[in-house]
């Protein structure tokens, strides 16, 4: 049993992709069209009417989203769907830099930042020392040949 | 016979839903869960 929102939604876009050429609903995948065959509201009565937009009709917010997913997914041309993929990237974004901003997670950069230039350091030093120890080796082997 | 709509057509009118990003993931992921549901139960009559 699925939530009502979706079974209503369900019904609708069943009703919507009944005006749709076979072929475009062909690209759709079955389990998909089974899946909302199955949990289609039966409560609902909607006859989609080609005429009037779907906001005209007032599709339910649930069944236009379905919509504009199918289209993306299975009906856009590549070109559309690179736009909308690009454009959905852009939306990830910008919701990312939003929770950056509202994290401040800067300050805990900063603190990465200087716990790395702590490590760098160390293990500079930790060279330095080793290069320290074979030229006191080489110095110590040539003093040797020179004291023969 | 039903009068046909160009899937072109449906995609332009849904362009404001194509900007609703967070909603679409809701959407698809709950599609998701709800094929995977569906997938179990009939896994489970077999």
């Amino acid at each position: 049993m699925v939530p009502k929102e979706y079974g209503i939604a369900y019904k609708e876009v069943l009703e919507i992709l009944k005006h749709v050429s076979k072929e475009d609903v062909s690209k759709i995948p079955n389990n998909m069209l089974e899946m909302m065959k199955i949990n289609a509201s039966e409560e609902t009565n909607f006859s989609y009417d080609v005429t009037k937009t779907l906001t005209e009709q007032n599709v339910s917010e649930t069944a236009r989203v379905i919509i504009s997913i199918l289209f993306r997914d299975y009906w856009a041309t590549s070109e559309q769907r690179e736009k909308i993929i690009n454009k959905e990237k852009c939306a990830a974004q910008v919701q990312n830099d939003a929770s950056r901003e509202q994290y401040n997670p800067d300050n805990i950069f900063e603190k990465q930042d200087s716990q790395s230039n702590d490590c760098t350091q160390q293990t500079v030093a930790m060279v330095e020392y080793k290069e320290s120890i074979i030229k006191r080796f080489i110095a110590a082997l040539r003093r040797l040949f020179v004291k023969k | 016979m039903d009068e046909i709509i160009d899937v072109q057509e449906l995609g332009k009118q849904t362009l404001p839903e194509q900007n609703k990003v967070s909603q679409k993931q809701i959407v698809e992921s709950t599609m998701k869960q709800h094929i995977a549901q569906l997938n179990l139960e009939q896994e489970a009559q077999r």
